[in-house]
């Protein structure tokens, strides 16, 4: 013992760098540790009690053991999830001041079901524990979402096999989309999501699973369209079916027919109805193509294909109600804001967010686009989305001060109030980074952020007015474009190359604050998006491409209508050629 | 001892342990392809069939110089080569990919030549091949929305390394890609354009299905403008196996089953940071290739015996797949499988190499087994078992009739994924009838309930139990079922997100 006294006091001396918490060994530990002597055991945790300094676990003879252990000397290690391996291995075993080890932990994180590697000493006091977790992964959607406590969601999972899933799913739960960190609230039915859970065997036919983590799919699985159609035939070979006098659902209801759209069908993904009957791929295949029936049918883009995903047969083609608000929802049936009692079941195709949801998930307040039978049940309902501009606003200012990189005032501002501009005699400041995208009369302005300065000559932007798209004070894009105090709107019933052909258009007089019809005959007007012009959908900042056919749009221009008349036509409405307008912001309804 | 060590030698005189050199089917710059199709069935029974020494695929690729992703098509050629890595366990060979692909509009163009030596060594112990490559020629144009790049090979460099793990029905790969190309500028600047490239690569093939995906992180420099862009490119080409019945009255057959070979590639791509003009929805983006599906029809038997049975699509399925060959006229549904007959349909079922039985050169090793003589029908399969570890040498007991726990060891130890059960050799499984399991076969159903093999529903597995013929085509359709879809899905559904 001395002369470990000594050897610890050389140490002392020579060694300043001796971590704090060395300790002395005695002689019979030395000799064991020098010898390799070594008291392990492994098993499985069933009970642990860290205030009391002991926990239980089954050996491998399957004996129940109580394991006891002094808490100064225990060394407890667990691999978290996201540690992909043990990085400082042994070594901190060997040297257990080598350095900060993400694997070690307290005696309070070892939990029942937790794998374990113990170490004692001769006396049988546990000295070391590294326990493991057993992971597995699940695969699905989500069939129901229950997150009203705030606290803990009740999750219901459909795996791809079928199979039932129910977790609780804790706040603290970790969650990505698109590898950026997500909100448990935002979870929604009809998602897909991978799901890590820790299982533990409890015992004989006892599994205890528990959500780890959730990624959610970062929208590539989204449903992109709805048919309706006449089933032509099926190829098994290359995994196809045909639908003739195929029909598209879009904003204003049922699109132009197509003779045959082919589209693909993996009959292991899909489900089909017969008049609410689930019905087989091969009955479908021998009795149902070719024929009188009319099939509604959900397309799903995913893995770069458009897969059918869900089919419904019906015995003729059905009535398709104007889309209108749900006012009662009850399971198995729903009430619409315009009379109609509806019953809806699992053959239904439920669509909304752009995701196939289950009867259940419809809510009170949706606005629903519906095609019924006969017998008043839903075949289909498209849950159209909320009239929503999001938090963007439009402002257009003059520049006071740049901050080059940073931010900018403008001394006073116009706020766009459809369908007027509205004027603010204050400074406001806007902030602006390398997403805030700039335009001018050639369009994009590629590194504007750079040129948007005021100083020097060739740049200087001070007093110059500029249009502003903004969330909060945060400028998502900027533009030279012009004042534009004229709306326009009407419906899309064309969209070519920026230029976008309107029906039903109406012009807005901001003096008598009234819309006046521009044509008793309906030539309606073409709206081409200027190069510098904005368009904005559901609160984004969109490209014309994102327009469809259907949907109602408010047009912002330089000049009203009647100027460009008496200036193009001698102010008379063209009766052979569609008066063309220059677009600027374009906004949807 | 000596018997052993000549055993052992003679093993390794013939023992037919041949790997393809190339892993390539979608080449190893961000590319797709539907790979090469499988052996089917004929093809496979073909003893006399050579090997393909070249083939041309069709192929996707995606361009991002600009900022933003544009796709060309085109063809993928490469030459695969035949390694015996038993019989040289260290060596080198060539690899060498030809790749041309163009977009819709013509504006965009990728022509590019690679030449890889690759060095390989085996390691008996553990049964996997390490093979690394290192670039002997690469050249490359790129044009790019009418703007040309073309490679400066000296100032670009390639390193790609793989690690194969051959289990005895499935030969697992991962590995990792590293490079930097460097073009010179197309606009005409002074600036080199850079990509710099790490992937992570893993894959898998087997008799019934075969994957690769790639995990590929791209930073593009290009003096003036950085991109970044995390791209996931995956193919899967598999077996599938459909039905059809035939509609005349008057014919001998009601139905029969066909196989069809399919493939497809996908890429999936997420331009984190892009050109500023880039709008988000365009940032995000999946393509596809497909290519176009084989035909092979598939022989039934006439089991009039199984009328009404509910195993009988299973009973028949494995007849048309060559797995059961009992006599049809003296099938009993109810007959319990012997050891030695569940080894010949797995070897048979996975395409495990049988060696030849007259081959004077190399003639079939002789003592391997206690319970099995040289002269015993099984034997060649039992050789081919115990040459990829699916079997164990000395006592076999091939009449011992088999029960489930041993047909999931098997089946388990086939996929070399006995890792996933580990740490349940002692402790518990979630079934019922956990206690009556023996502690070898803990493990190995207990990863055969993880992978959903075995689905858990509260029950019984009844581990014990014989194995009828009824539940032997039930249990290993489950299987192959397994191998032919839901493996797949570790390496291109799951990876997509």
């Amino acid at each position: 013992m001395r002369k470990f006294f000594a050897l610890g006091i050389a140490l002392a001396i020579g060694l300043t760098s001796m971590p704090a918490s060395a300790s002395y060994l005695d002689e019979q530990t030395y000799k064991e540790i020098e010898q390799g002597l070594l008291y392990e055991d492994q098993g499985i945790v069933i009970a642990n009690y860290p205030a009391f300094g002991y926990f239980i676990y089954r050996d491998s003879e399957g004996n129940e053991i109580t394991a006891k252990y002094y808490s100064s000397e225990l060394k407890v290690e667990k691999q978290d999830i996201y540690e992909l391996e043990d990085r400082i291995g042994y070594i901190d075993e060997l040297f257990p001041s080598f350095e900060f080890d993400p694997r070690d932990k307290t005696i309070r994180d070892i939990e029942v079901g937790d794998n374990i590697y113990i170490r004692t000493d001769r006396y049988g006091y546990v000295t070391y524990i590294s326990a493991y977790t057993d992971y597995i992964l699940r695969y699905g959607k989500i069939k129901s979402w229950d997150f009203t406590s705030g606290q803990t969601g009740y999750l219901t999972l459909e795996d791809d096999n079928g199979q039932i899933h129910i977790y609780d799913v804790h706040i603290e739960t970790p969650i990505t989309k698109a590898g950026k960190w997500h909100s448990l609230g935002q979870l929604k039915e009809g998602q897909w999501i991978r799901v890590l859970v820790s299982q533990k065997v409890m015992g004989e036919g006892i599994v205890e699973e528990v959500v780890q983590e959730i990624v959610v799919d970062p929208d590539t699985r989204l449903i992109s369209d709805i048919f309706r159609g006449e089933l032509l035939h099926i190829n098994e070979f290359n995994q196809t079916l045909k639908l003739a006098h195929a029909q598209s659902l879009g904003p204003a209801g049922w699109g132009p027919y197509t003779d045959i759209l082919d589209l693909a069908s993996n009959p292991t993904v899909i489900t089909s109805y017969l008049i609410g009957k689930p019905v087989s791929w091969d009955y479908i295949s021998r009795y149902l193509t070719n024929g009188d029936m009319y099939v509604y049918a959900a397309i799903e883009q995913f893995m770069g294909k458009q897969n059918v995903i869900k089919m419904n047969f019906q015995s003729e083609k059905q009535t398709t109600l104007e889309p209108t608000e749900i006012i009662a929802a009850e399971p198995g049936q729903i009430k619409l804001l315009t009379g109609e009692d509806l019953v809806i079941a699992e053959d239904a195709i439920i669509v909304k967010d752009n995701r196939l949801i289950e009867p259940q998930n419809l809510m009170v307040g949706d606005t629903v686009q519906a095609v019924i039978t006969g017998n008043e049940k839903v075949a289909m309902a498209n849950i159209l989305p909320d009239i929503f501009n999001g938090d963007i606003q439009i402002f257009r200012g003059r520049i006071k001060t740049i901050n080059d990189r940073e931010n900018f005032v403008v001394e006073t501002f116009s706020l766009f109030n459809y369908p007027e501009w509205y004027y603010h005699p204050e400074p406001r400041t806007f902030t602006i980074d390398y997403a805030t995208k700039f335009y001018n009369e050639d369009g994009f302005l590629e590194n504007g952020l750079e040129s948007f300065i005021t100083y020097g000559i060739e740049n200087n932007k001070l007093d110059d007015v500029f249009t502003i798209l903004a969330t909060g004070d945060k400028a998502i894009a900027i533009s030279t474009m012009p004042y534009t105090k004229e709306v326009v709107k009407g419906e899309i019933y064309n969209v070519e190359e920026g230029t976008i052909s309107l029906k039903d258009v109406y012009t807005y007089d901001s003096k008598l604050d009234k819309w006046t019809e521009y044509s008793k005959s309906n030539f309606g007007i073409t709206a081409t998006l200027d190069e510098m012009g904005f368009v904005i959908k559901e609160g984004k900042h969109v490209t014309w491409e994102d327009l469809e056919i259907g949907e109602t749009i408010n047009v912002l221009m330089q000049d009203s209508i009647d100027e460009i008349l008496e200036e193009e036509f001698n102010g008379e409405v063209p009766q052979e050629d569609i008066l063309d307008v220059a677009g600027y912001l374009i906004t949807v309804e | 001892m000596k018997k052993l060590a000549a055993i052992l030698l003679a093993l390794i005189t013939f023992t037919p342990n041949v790997a393809y050199g190339a892993q390539g089917d979608i080449g190893y710059f961000g590319g797709t392809s539907p790979g090469y199709k499988l052996k089917s069935v004929a093809e496979a029974a073909n003893p006399n069939a050579k090997p393909v020494t070249k083939y041309t695929l069709p192929y996707k690729e995606n361009i991002y110089l600009s900022g933003k992703a544009v796709s060309v098509e085109g063809t993928i050629e490469l030459k695969p080569v035949e390694i015996d890595f038993t019989e040289n366990p260290i060596g080198s060979y060539k690899e060498s990919y030809i790749i041309t692909a163009e977009s819709d509009d013509g504006t965009s163009q990728i022509a590019r030549t690679v030449d890889f030596n690759t060095n390989y060594i085996y390691d008996a112990g553990t049964q996997q091949l390490t093979k690394s490559s290192e670039i002997t020629g690469w050249t490359e144009t790129v044009v790019v929305e009418g703007i040309t790049y073309t490679l400066d090979q000296e100032l670009s460099s390639f390193s790609k390394s793989l690690l194969e793990d051959r289990a005895p029905g499935v030969n697992y790969y991962s590995g990792d890609i590293y490079y930097n190309a460097v073009y010179t500028d197309g606009a005409g600047g002074d600036n080199n354009v850079t990509m710099q490239v790490d992937a992570r690569v893993y894959g898998y093939d087997q008799a019934f299905a075969a994957s690769e995906v790639q995990r590929r992180n791209i930073s593009i420099d290009t003096g003036t403008n950085q991109y970044y862009i995390e791209e996931t490119p995956t193919y899967t080409t598999y077996r599938d196996m459909l039905y059809s019945s035939n509609e005349p009255q008057a014919i001998s057959l009601a139905g029969n089953y066909k196989e069809i070979a399919r493939g497809s590639g996908i890429i999936q791509y997420n331009v984190l940071l892009g050109n500023d003009e880039l709008q988000p929805e365009d940032a995000v983006g999946t393509i596809i290739i497909e290519d176009s599906p084989r035909l092979e029809q598939l022989p039934i038997p006439y089991l009039s015996q199984l009328m009404g049975h509910p195993a009988k699509s299973d009973i028949e399925r494995m007849y048309s797949m060559k797995v059961f060959d009992v006599n049809p006229r003296g099938f009993s549904a109810n007959q319990p499988v012997t050891r030695g007959e569940y080894i010949e349909m797995l070897v048979k079922a996975l395409q495990i190499p049988i060696p030849a039985t007259d081959d004077k050169k190399n003639p079939l090793p002789e003592g391997l087994f206690s319970d099995i003589s040289i002269e015993h029908s099984l034997y060649p399969y039992a050789v081919a078992a115990y040459n990829v570890g699916l079997i164990q040498g000395g006592s076999v007991n091939p009449y011992e009739y088999l029960n489930r726990e041993q047909m999931y060891v098997f089946n388990i130890r086939a996929l070399g994924l006995e890792r996933l059960g580990l740490g349940a050799d002692s402790n518990y499984t979630p079934f019922l009838d956990d206690s009556k399991i023996a502690d070898y076969a803990k493990n190995s159903i207990y990863a055969a309930n993880k992978l959903g093999i075995i689905p858990f529903d509260g029950g019984y597995i009844f581990p014990d139990k014989y194995v009828s013929y009824a539940d032997c085509a039930a249990f290993l359709n489950s299987y192959f079922d397994y191998l032919r879809y839901d493996l797949q899905k570790d390496y291109n559904q799951y990876m997509l997100f």
